[in-house]
């Protein structure tokens, strides 16, 4: 039987989303999809024919991205795609547009390719940055051997050769959570940036380009690391923003995302994060920015523990496994999470920092890859939505912004600037 | 290689003003002659429209199974009257004016406009012949609903125009609800006692005329009306 025949509606493979991925469908609408997009810089110039079929040869290694979403009666499945591999795309100046189920041959995932740039913009439901990210690696990697270029698999390239192991397909939410505590979801309503908006489907992404090293002596001389410096500069940021439009003040709060594969034995490619807030509230008194980075970071250690993020993962999984959530209908749970996103979705949250954290790529490929980007989709309220990423010296700072005005992206990059990090700016403003 | 003077950033090569405060770029050394390639495409891709044809047709059939159901019913048993005329008749205005829009796949406001008050009029003649009762669709229905479609006909003509600042546009519609208040007054005035007379318009006219004050001090204080967006911006 070829890869592509279809063997008949009996036979076909089909898995069940993972429970992050559960509530992604839900809020899907005809104006936003939760997609983020992964890039890589090579040296040369992409040829889309052989993207394409690096492509191809790339995606078999992938079946848990080898999929089209269906409609169950009480959940939504994967269920394999017999489709061929999805095209290969000339990049557009909107990335990250919504995702409907019928397009794009039902794949659930874009690859574009501009000049020196391979993208990937992935919907949250297939994966999260880190699974995105080792096939867009593992694709890249590909396109480079068929280039005539001898890349070896190792680091975030994944072996083609190998099967698929059933450990990069579970679902290791469900395998992990064993909680016994009671966990109390503590969030309250914040503050978030306003502006003019961008019309529906577009956004701004503004790419700072940082040096690692520099970047790392700074944070090491104020004690803390990458993350918790960029959280602290964004919120700072966001905090004075507030102070200056208006007088009543709310909580500021940046979500983070973990990856629990630092926590737990995982390599699974599928969603395997959660998020915490950190927060700070103006109505205590005035922060300096000294304040600011010693509430992220004190706060980001105290919560960061296996302990702790387990609670937070069984209470996820409880949720999926009441009897009473189960019996209801997919339309009733639709319903439901569109009604919980709009209530507490970002209204909990007033900005967005994902960081991938380092990518490695194997010895042999590294003289062909120069820059990593991960860049956030545009939020329905966080006006600025930002990713990061580090590869070799580059630590990469994509913001999405819904709003034309670019005073967040300014005030953010101009802070690195004033401790003395330079920084490269690229953007899709014309 | 450029540096914004204002914000210290490295820009792309590519960059003519800073993309964080639109400085504009002047490096007397590039003489821009090697174009350098921007970091992103020019192309805006937007995605398909939903298929808004396909979803019109879909509900057309859902509201037409039980308008006909009801009709054969009502043939079947004639002494319950002629209830099915109202529910045939409700269900066409609300087809006209909801579903039948997505039908073109160009908006016409003009002829939609045309099209909603012709399906109102013949909503109304059905109660007026079915009920058969007096004068009141040639003397009140009628010319109401003529004057509401010429203030919707100018008030689209103008907007078509040119972009209207929105505290004038809501100026103009607090203006369109007085008019439509008085002429409603009046007729019905004129049709139940014969004489000309305002007595409903004389609270309506006031009360939009505070508002129609308050908007237009909105459109000349300039930190009131940025303090509204900022308040209500949707």
């Amino acid at each position: 039987m070829s890869e592509h025949t279809n063997p008949g509606l009996r036979m076909r493979p089909w898995y069940k989303l993972d429970n992050a991925a559960k509530i992604f469908p839900g809020q899907n609408t005809s104006k936003w999809s939760n997609v983020f997009r992964v890039s890589i810089e090579l040296t040369e110039k992409i040829d889309p024919a052989t993207l394409a079929a690096a492509l191809e040869d790339t995606l078999k290694r992938f079946p848990c991205f080898d999929v089209r979403i269906r409609r169950g009666f009480f959940w939504y499945y994967f269920e394999k795609n017999y489709n061929k591999a999805p095209p290969v795309l000339p990049d557009i100046q909107n990335p990250c547009g919504r995702v409907r189920w019928n397009e794009n041959k039902y794949y659930l995932f874009r690859v574009y390719y501009y000049e020196n740039r391979i993208s990937t913009d992935f919907y949250h439901a297939l994966s999260d940055a880190y699974g995105a990210s080792r096939f867009l690696c593992t694709l890249a990697a590909e396109y480079l051997r068929l280039t005539g270029k001898p890349v070896s698999a190792g680091e975030s390239v994944l072996d083609l050769r190998e099967e698929a192991s059933p450990s990069e397909l579970e679902d290791s939410f469900a395998r992990f959570a064993s909680s016994k505590a009671k966990f109390k979801r503590r969030n309250s309503f914040v503050y978030h940036a306003k502006g003019t908006r961008m019309p529906y489907h577009t956004m701004n992404i503004t790419t700072g380009f940082l040096p690692v090293d520099v970047m790392k002596k700074k944070a090491k001389a104020m004690g803390v690391t990458l993350t918790e410096l960029t959280a602290a500069v964004l919120l700072d940021a966001v905090y004075h923003k507030q102070l200056e439009e208006s007088r009543k003040q709310k909580p500021v709060s940046v979500q983070i995302p973990v990856n629990l594969r630092n926590h737990y034995p995982s390599v699974t490619l599928r969603n395997f994060s959660l998020t915490y807030n950190a927060r700070i509230d103006p109505n205590m008194g005035e922060y300096s920015f000294e304040e600011v980075l010693r509430q992220v970071s004190l706060y980001l250690r105290y919560v960061n523990n296996k302990k702790e993020l387990n609670a937070m993962m069984t209470a996820n999984l409880k949720l999926e496994t009441n009897p009473f959530m189960r019996v209801l209908p997919l339309f009733i749970k639709n319903l439901g999470i569109g009604i919980s996103f709009l209530i507490t979705g970002e209204q909990t949250t007033s900005v967005l920092l994902s960081n991938l954290g380092v990518v490695r790529l194997p010895e042999s490929m590294e003289p062909f890859v120069r820059r990593f980007v991960l860049t956030t989709g545009p939020g329905k309220l966080n006006g600025a939505r930002i990713g990061a990423v580090s590869y070799n010296n580059t630590f990469a700072l994509s913001v999405a912004n819904i709003y034309k005005e670019s005073d967040i992206e300014r005030e953010i990059f101009t802070r690195f600037v004033k401790m003395g990090i330079p920084v490269k700016i690229e953007s899709n403003r014309s | 290689m450029s540096y914004c003077v204002n914000c210290g950033v490295e820009l792309d090569k590519s960059a003519k003003k800073c993309v964080l405060c639109d400085t504009p770029v002047i490096n007397p050394r590039e003489t821009g002659e090697s174009a350098a390639v921007a970091p992103y495409p020019d192309k805006v891709v937007l995605p398909p429209a939903v298929r808004r044809r396909y979803i019109a047709f879909l509900i057309s059939m859902c509201i037409l199974i039980p308008n006909i159901v009801c009709v054969i019913i009502n043939i079947l048993f004639p002494r319950t009257g002629y209830w099915a005329v109202y529910v045939v008749a409700t269900s066409v205005l609300a087809w006209v004016l909801f579903v039948q829009p997505f039908f073109w796949k160009k908006q016409y406001p003009y002829t939609q406009i045309s099209i909603d008050t012709a399906a109102a009029a013949l909503y109304i003649y059905v109660f007026y012949a079915v009920g058969n009762e007096k004068k009141w669709f040639f003397s009140v229905a009628m010319p109401l609903l003529l004057i509401l479609e010429g203030i919707l006909l100018f008030m689209t003509f103008w907007l078509k125009r040119k972009k209207r600042d929105w505290p004038v546009v809501v100026i103009a519609l607090l203006i369109d609800i007085c008019l439509f208040a008085v002429c409603a007054d009046l007729l019905l005035h004129i049709y139940l006692m014969g004489e000309f007379a305002l007595t409903i318009s004389l609270i309506v006219i006031p009360s939009c005329a505070a508002l129609v004050a308050f908007f237009y001090s909105v459109k000349q204080n300039k930190r009131l009306r940025a303090w509204l967006s900022r308040k209500f911006f949707v």
